[in-house]
């Protein structure tokens, strides 16, 4: 027989192998999904929290921000610049347009309900307000004041009803979309509005800039002593926000969930072959080299790996559902890119889960396949 | 093989006694007499001992013999003799500690541990007392893993397994899983897959041990045939004294030492009018 290898298919030996244990592997691929599940959420979690951490920067239109000199995001520090600023930054003459945005935490009242919020107050029809409506519209006049949708499902609020932020009475009178996060609910109202509840009518947070070259605007600004921020590096430390009371706790789980479904892998490929030594004897005995046992080990692991992906993503749809039912403040979202990072972490959890059944496999000795002679 | 004309020496005297004739160099007898077959399996002195001082065992102890091309030789010997440890050492699988196994260019007592898969797939055949297919695989698939370990893919691949399971009678049974043949047939199949690389040595141990009369009979008729035929040599461990009957030579292992059969003689007295009258 030629001894050249030639192309063309292979024996699916370590693949049929794998998968005549049919209960094993169907175990393993629900384990192996269970723990991408997590991973999923996680990640989904992670995302929905970082989307809606910047909704403002996304849906604004700015591409500087001008903050109180040290301050560095919207969401994380305070901001007090003078009203005067606006009328400085729109000078410049690479500015399109500059508007006055104040932004700042309080708690809501509405009766006996409390709900976390971050007020924002700008000028009507001017950018920074709701960007998108669910119900009704953006607060014009300054009782009025428009929230999220999951502050109005919260609190029960709809149009026409009546909440009270820092001791001053407001009619709801828009449900803005996409305007909620983990740990607050956006409440639009105007400029004035905010003026009235901070006691000071001659200032403001931001100053949002409307520009074609924010690179010269920014240093004309900064060389005017301003500290102006890009929309990217105040989304960044927006982001940022969430690290402080998550990223520790999510990574951990993270790694918990590929540990697990690694393991996972591990032991079933590894209880394979202990279990079938005696077929493993055998293909050694017929010749296979090192590289190619190495291969049949892979190759099961990540299959493994691949079906308990295939359930992973089937779980992570189902568990995302149930998760927004029970916690809507939490929008699962995963994109396109996180998708093919858990499957690229899925494949290399594989690859770390077949050292085990490999290590197993080299000591087996060819023969075994001669145990009954 | 021309029955009856080939007639070897049978065990060599222990290497003190210096070499008998050297059957080794006989490229030039290549086509010429059996006599002068080339000699495809050459061991020497072979040692194995397990454990040390006085807890050491030598199941084998200063084998020597060759085998021919085309030359079918059984060893036999009690239950604990050795047999299955010195076919391990002719099959690559058991190192040996002492002497030496020469088989395809190589001697496998100190080659290096990465070409024995090569020469397992490409110039040793196994047969197995228990048949020893892989479940998950058919028939087909079985003969065509083992062209697949040694670098043949795809049709080709397909194509020889097919061919050689129809040459063993199971042309029929191609898609057939090992569980569902009987006894007789998956030897068969196990025989296709042990002459998949085209192998000048087969190495069988207890061919017919699981088998009934009539499919062990066939069987040997079957590895009589691929000597005879084919050139092919066989080496085959066994305490079925049918397969006597099917033997060039019959080498008798006691105590881990070759030694002059119960009968008699070293040598099998195979011949074409024994066959049958046994059976
Ligand atoms: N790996 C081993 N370690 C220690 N002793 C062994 C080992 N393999 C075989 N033996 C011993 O070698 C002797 C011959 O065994 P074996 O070759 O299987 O004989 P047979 O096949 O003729 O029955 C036995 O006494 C057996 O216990
Ligand atoms: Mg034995």
């Amino acid at each position: 027989m030629a001894a050249v290898a030639v192309g063309g298919a292979r024996v699916p030996f370590g693949r049929r192998t794998l998968l005549a244990d049919r209960k094993r592997s169907a175990l393993s691929a629900a384990g192996v999904g269970l723990a991408l599940m997590l991973v999923l959420l996680l990640y989904g979690i992670w995302n929905g929290i970082d989307d809606r951490l910047v909704a403002f920067e996304d849906h604004a239109g700015a591409a500087l921000y001008v903050a109180q000199p040290g301050t560095t995001s919207m969401l994380s520090e305070v901001s007090v610049l003078p009203r005067s600023t606006v009328a400085t930054v729109t000078a410049d003459p690479g500015v399109r347009w500059a508007v006055p945005v104040r932004g700042f935490f309080s708690v809501t009242h509405v009766g006996d309900t409390r709900v976390p919020t971050y007020v924002v107050g700008t000028e009507p029809g001017r950018p920074g307000g709701p960007w998108e409506l669910a119900a009704g519209r953006a607060p014009a006049a300054d009782d009025e004041v428009t929230v999220g949708q999951l502050f109005a499902r919260r609190a029960g609020v709809a149009p026409g009803s009546r909440l009270s932020i820092l001791g001053a009475e407001f009619t709801v009178v828009g449900i803005a979309r996409d305007a909620d996060m983990f740990m607050a609910s956006f409440a639009f109202m105007t400029h004035a509005a905010t003026d009235r509840l901070v006691h000071s009518d001659a200032t403001t947070s931001f100053v949002l800039v409307g520009t074609d070259e924010p690179a010269a605007v920014q240093a004309r600004l900064a060389a005017a002593g301003l500290n102006v921020l890009t929309r990217d590096q105040i989304a960044a430390n927006d982001q940022a926000l969430k690290s402080q009371a998550y990223t520790a706790g999510m990574k951990a789980m993270l790694v918990v969930a590929f540990g697990i479904g690694a393991l996972v892998v591990a032991l079933t490929t590894y209880t394979g072959v202990v279990e079938r030594r005696r077929e493993y004897g055998i293909v050694k005995a017929l010749g296979a080299t090192k590289p190619r046992l190495l291969g049949i080990v892979v190759g099961q692991s990540v299959v493994l790996a691949g079906l308990g992906l295939i359930v992973g993503v089937v779980l992570y749809g189902a568990g995302r559902r149930a998760l927004e039912a029970v916690r809507p403040e939490y929008a699962v979202s995963l994109s396109p890119g996180a998708l093919l990072r858990t499957a690229v972490a899925a494949i290399l959890m594989g690859l770390v889960a077949s050292a085990v059944p490999a290590h197993r496999l080299a000591a087996i000795e060819p023969a075994v396949a001669f145990g009954g002679g | 093989m021309i029955p009856g004309a080939a007639r070897l020496p049978g065990p060599r005297p222990a290497p003190t006694d210096g070499p008998v004739i050297d059957l080794r160099d006989t490229a030039v007898a290549r086509g010429g007499a059996r006599l002068f077959a080339p000699v495809v399996l050459s061991v020497e002195g072979l040692g194995k001992t397990f454990g040390e001082g006085h807890t050491a065992v030598h199941p084998v102890r200063h084998v020597s013999f060759d085998v021919q091309e085309g030359e079918i030789v059984l060893i036999m010997g009690p239950s604990g003799s050795g047999k299955t440890t010195l076919l391990l050492m002719l099959g690559a699988m058991l190192r040996p500690t002492a002497g030496a196994v020469h088989v395809g260019g190589v001697d496998l007592a100190t080659a290096p541990g990465r070409v024995l898969p090569r020469l397992r797939s490409r110039h040793l055949g196994f047969i197995f007392q228990d048949f020893n297919l892989l479940a998950s695989l058919s028939a087909l698939e079985n003969v065509e893993y083992a062209l697949n370990l040694a670098g043949v893919r795809g049709r080709p691949a397909r194509a020889r397994a097919e061919d050689l399971l129809g040459r063993v009678g199971l042309g029929h049974r191609l898609g057939a899983r090992p569980s569902t043949l009987s006894g007789g047939e998956q030897q068969r199949v196990a025989i296709a897959r042990a002459l998949a690389n085209d192998p000048p040595l087969l190495l069988a141990d207890e061919p017919t041990a699981n088998l009934d009369a009539a499919n062990g009979r066939s069987i040997g008729a079957l590895l009589r045939d691929l000597a005879t035929d084919e050139g092919r040599s066989c080496v085959i461990v066994t305490h079925d004294e049918r397969l006597r009957g099917i033997a060039d030579r019959v080498l008798w292992l006691d105590d881990g030492i070759l030694k002059p059969t119960p009968d008699g003689g070293l040598h099998a007295d195979h011949a074409p009018r024994r066959r049958g009258v046994r059976d």
